[in-house]
């Protein structure tokens, strides 16, 4: 019992003092747990952020996830993912129920129409980061510009994924065929 | 109970079909809670998002909590009272978003050591990414819409006279732009001074 209450204890601590969460708690991971109290190796930790990547959902659960399967089966899941779940759930209730009371006036609107645009430009400056790292060749700029379209278009989103998934199957296997022949 | 059931389910949902996290969580809310079901306007869902942005915890995470906060007070809250109603609902919402990582994750690490080495698993992620880069430059679009255009983007098809731009905002958001591929700022900091700018620039 002892591993899972320092499992929800370091997931409790590292959620809290990481803000925006996800890849960001990687290396505070890394010092609590390999270098710290070396229950994992740095091959695990590499294992972890590999799984992670290609996995549906919230990065940061599932990081805490991994991380308390591999230190104590899946009590240590369990323990980490609520403990890493605890303290952005109590902010956000915290400040969910206090912006019901925020009457709003003009000069709040404004301060938020330039958070808003703030926002804009750093969800294109990740889009256009995450670009530089996906766009190989002619396949992902096809994949890419039916996203955007079928988001333009309120396609239904979970379509979207799916056929985009099958795409990438049948593209990575007539590929394999031609390099056979 | 029946809505907050349904919440819960939209977010495993979203939960399930999002790949690479954070951002990618963004525009499959924007579609299904913003376009689909109506259940936040455009710019609630950015105020949102900014919120999240500066409060401890993943966005997806922040937002499936706001917004689960917000339905079950209107489901419930003459029933159970506003802040019961609205606690309750927020659980749901985030067990929903969460029960993923709970379940398939969790499966993938004790069934399949090498999961992320599987060429199938390989092959739909290298459809699934591009097309959800596709996605987060649309969503750019709708943020868009509710700052820098006095009026949709889309409306300009119909109605060329209603197309406007809000000076102060396309300022901001060259300025982060700048800032983003310039320097490294704490992404609080960028958004507290946005804010503090907007509210500058607006009394002029």
């Amino acid at each position: 019992m002892k591993k899972q209450l320092i499992l929800f204890k370091s997931f409790f601590v590292i959620s809290a003092v990481t803000l925006g969460g996800g890849l960001a708690m990687i290396p505070v991971i890394q010092k609590a747990f390999t270098e710290k109290n070396k229950w994992l190796s740095e091959e695990d930790m590499a294992d972890i952020i590999a799984v992670t990547q290609s996995s549906p959902g919230i990065i940061a659960t599932n990081i805490a996830v991994l991380t308390g399967y591999r230190v104590a089966g899946v009590s240590g899941a369990f323990f980490a993912a609520i403990g890493a779940v605890v303290p952005p759930f109590l902010s956000i209730v915290v400040i969910a129920s206090l912006v019901q009371h925020l009457a709003a006036s003009e000069t709040v609107n404004h301060i938020f129409t330039g958070v808003r645009a703030a926002i804009c430009a750093l969800i294109l400056a990740a889009a256009i980061r995450m670009a530089k790292k996906i766009i190989k060749g002619k396949f992902e700029i096809v994949l890419a510009l039916f996203g955007f379209i079928g988001m333009l278009f309120n396609m239904n989103a979970i379509l979207l994924v799916i056929l985009s998934g099958i795409s990438g199957v049948i593209f990575t296997l007539s590929r394999k065929k031609e390099e056979k022949q | 109970m029946i809505h907050l059931l349904y919440i819960y389910w939209l977010f495993l949902k979203i939960g399930l079909f999002t790949f690479g996290g954070g951002y990618a969580m963004i525009p499959l809310f924007q579609l299904e809670l913003v376009e689909r079901h109506q259940y936040l306007t455009g710019a609630e869902f950015a105020n949102i998002v900014a919120l999240a942005q500066m409060t401890p915890g993943p966005v997806g995470l922040n937002a499936a909590t706001y917004i689960g906060y917000q339905q079950g007070v209107i489901a419930l809250g003459n029933v159970l009272g506003t802040y019961p109603a609205g606690i309750l609902g927020a659980l749901f919402g985030t067990v929903g978003v969460m029960t993923p990582s709970l379940t398939l994750v969790l499966a993938a690490a004790v069934f399949l050591a090498k999961f992320q080495e599987n060429k199938y698993v390989k092959a739909v992620l290298g459809g699934i990414r591009p097309a959800m880069l596709g996605l987060i430059g649309a969503a750019v679009i709708f943020f868009a819409n509710t700052s820098l255009f006095t009026a949709p983007l889309q409306s300009v098809f119909k109605n060329l006279s209603g197309f406007g731009v809000s000076w102060q905002a396309l300022l901001i958001f060259c300025a982060v732009l700048f800032v983003e591929f310039k320097y490294k700022v704490n992404i609080i900091f960028v958004i507290l001074g946005s804010g503090l700018a907007a509210w500058l620039l607006y009394m002029i």
